[in-house]
């Protein structure tokens, strides 16, 4: 195969008046569309009400909070933008992915199609929550050694379904484990490890009993 | 934090609450599990001034048997019908649907009353805002005109709930709470011929419970095909509720789902009745769904493979119930 690169010599000098080809067409070729010109209706995203805010109470991993929450915000969008919890992951933002699972009351919920002032009152759990005082979880750490986990970047939300599935099932089969688990998207393992996981998860808790 | 379209949050206590808060918004929406409508929003496929959460409401969150008949209210979880003892006895059809439906979690959200009243689907619709926009809209929401039927003037969005064609199946009847009080009638009487107005509640009318006949002389069945068998829409879905008596088919009742902007009911099945289900009925019932079938390219998967099996299915389950039987 030919080489398509050469090494340039030591000592090359681009020649006088060399003006580099546009791989890229220049930005002054498109001419700026004002918004609101074309099909699109004006003020799509400010919608046809007004910001309204309103005191959110709930508890977020075991503390109460308190704090003034858009009346439009998501779940996911309090937790990681408000309270900082970043551990939870946006993936699809349509509820097909599962990344941005957490618990609620004990139960796992999609927080990209949960509004965050629905969730009142009641205890939300997310990944953060599992490790304490700098030990990882049972869960996180089968996870950690079948490698459950590649990018990572489903694996928030795979262990806070798992850990529902276990709370009320302490011991699931393989079925069981992928039943619960099939909202959840990976593109990385192809889930046989992390099923592993979840069923290493238990056999731990057992062992540990 | 921004995501949505700006709106109010109201959470009223009672139905009757609701109602009232719905009549005094008039750009508000109805929300409950909110599986279907917040990636909707998310989207850009509406946007309401205040967004009515129905989550609060404990009266629709029963389900209780009444005579020979269960009645389930529209705020019952999706997960708790598919696992009630009473559906999964004696309305498998429910049972198959309810557990059908998307993953886990969101069953665990989602409500009966959110299914039925589910928006219709287009692969032109269920799009971003850069991607509708890139395809100038479709009038479903901004656009002018079917991008699917170029010259139609409705829109031929599909509805997709997976419940209403096992309850329409199963004889059900939907309570309608409105302004002059609750009114009921036939569940498919709930649906019209139309992707942009697929419902006939009028504006604030609220589906408050179904009432389901529980008749053990009938066996029930129901089946989707997806593209993704752990999350999705129904390519098309079908439910079937057969009686037989010894040799004879004494009743059938065949709902599609999927392959219009309404869940059909399938006409013309009383011919097949009195005889034995033989493969010259199970034609006719072939014969009857594909004249009903108005699938049209709502999906990126094509028209043909939705309206063949859904004949497929309504005849593979019709004779598996009947085989089931004997």
């Amino acid at each position: 195969m030919a080489r398509r690169f050469r090494r340039l010599p030591a000592d090359f000098v681009l020649p006088a008046g060399y003006v580099a080809p546009h791989i890229f067409e220049p930005a002054s070729k498109y001419e700026m569309i004002p918004p609101g010109t074309v099909g699109r209706p004006a003020n799509r995203c400010e919608g046809k009400g007004t910001i309204v805010k309103s005191i959110l109470r709930l508890k977020v991993n075991g503390r109460s909070r308190e704090d003034a929450v858009a009346e439009n915000a998501l779940l996911i969008d309090y937790l990681r933008e408000g309270v900082g919890l970043t551990g939870t992951k946006q993936g699809c933002d349509g509820g097909e992915c599962g990344a941005c699972t957490v618990l609620v009351d004990g139960q796992p919920r999609l927080a990209c199609s949960t509004l965050a002032h629905s969730v009142a009152g009641r205890e939300v759990e997310t990944v953060e929550s599992l490790s304490h005082e700098g030990n990882i979880s049972r869960l996180q750490r089968a996870f950690h050694e079948q490698l459950g986990a590649q990018c990572g970047f489903c694996t928030p939300g795979m262990i806070m379904a798992a850990e529902g599935l276990l709370r009320g099932n302490p011991a699931p089969d393989r079925e069981q484990i992928r039943a619960a688990l099939a909202g959840n998207l990976c593109r990385c393992t192809g889930y046989v490890k992390i099923v592993d996981a979840v069923a290493a998860a238990f056999r731990t808790g057992e062992a540990a009993q | 934090m921004n995501a949505l379209p700006n709106f109010q949050y109201l959470r009223p206590a009672t139905a009757a609450d609701a109602l009232r808060l719905r009549a005094a918004n008039p750009t508000s929406q109805y929300i409950a599990g909110g599986t279907d409508l917040l990636p909707n929003l998310r989207r850009g496929l509406a946007s309401p001034a205040a967004v009515i959460d129905l989550g609060a409401i404990a009266e629709l969150t029963e389900i209780a048997e009444q005579g020979n008949a269960l009645r389930i209210g529209s705020g019952v979880s999706l997960a708790r019908i598919a696992a009630h003892p009473a559906v999964t006895a004696r309305l498998p059809a429910l049972a198959q649907a309810a557990a059908s439906v998307a993953g886990p979690t969101h069953r665990a959200a989602a409500t009966l009353g959110g299914n039925l009243c589910l928006d219709t689907r287009c692969s032109y619709y269920n799009q971003s805002e850069a991607w509708r926009a890139g395809n100038n809209y479709c009038m479903k929401r901004d656009g002018d005109g079917c991008r699917v039927a170029k010259k139609s003037k409705r829109c031929y969005a599909a509805f997709s709930g997976d419940v209403a064609p096992a309850l329409i199946a199963l004889n059900t009847e939907v309570e309608i709470l409105g302004a002059d009080g609750s009114r009921r009638q036939p569940l498919i009487e709930l649906y019209r011929d139309d992707g942009m107005q697929w419902l006939t509640l009028a504006p604030g009318e609220l589906v408050v419970a179904v009432t389901v006949p529980l008749d053990d002389a009938w066996r029930s069945a129901y089946e989707k095909v997806r593209v993704r068998g752990a999350i999705d829409f129904p390519l098309a879905g079908v439910a079937v509720a057969l009686r037989r008596e010894g040799g004879l088919l004494t009743g059938l009742r065949i709902a599609l789902t999927g392959v219009s902007s309404q869940p059909l009911a399938i006409d013309g099945l009383n011919a097949l009745l009195g005889k034995p289900l033989d493969a010259a009925a199970l034609d006719a019932i072939s014969e009857q769904a594909d004249l009903a079938n108005r699938s049209m390219k709502t999906t990126l998967v094509d028209v043909l493979y939705r309206r063949g099996v859904s004949l497929v299915l309504a005849k593979r389950l019709t004779q598996r119930l009947w085989d089931a039987v004997a």
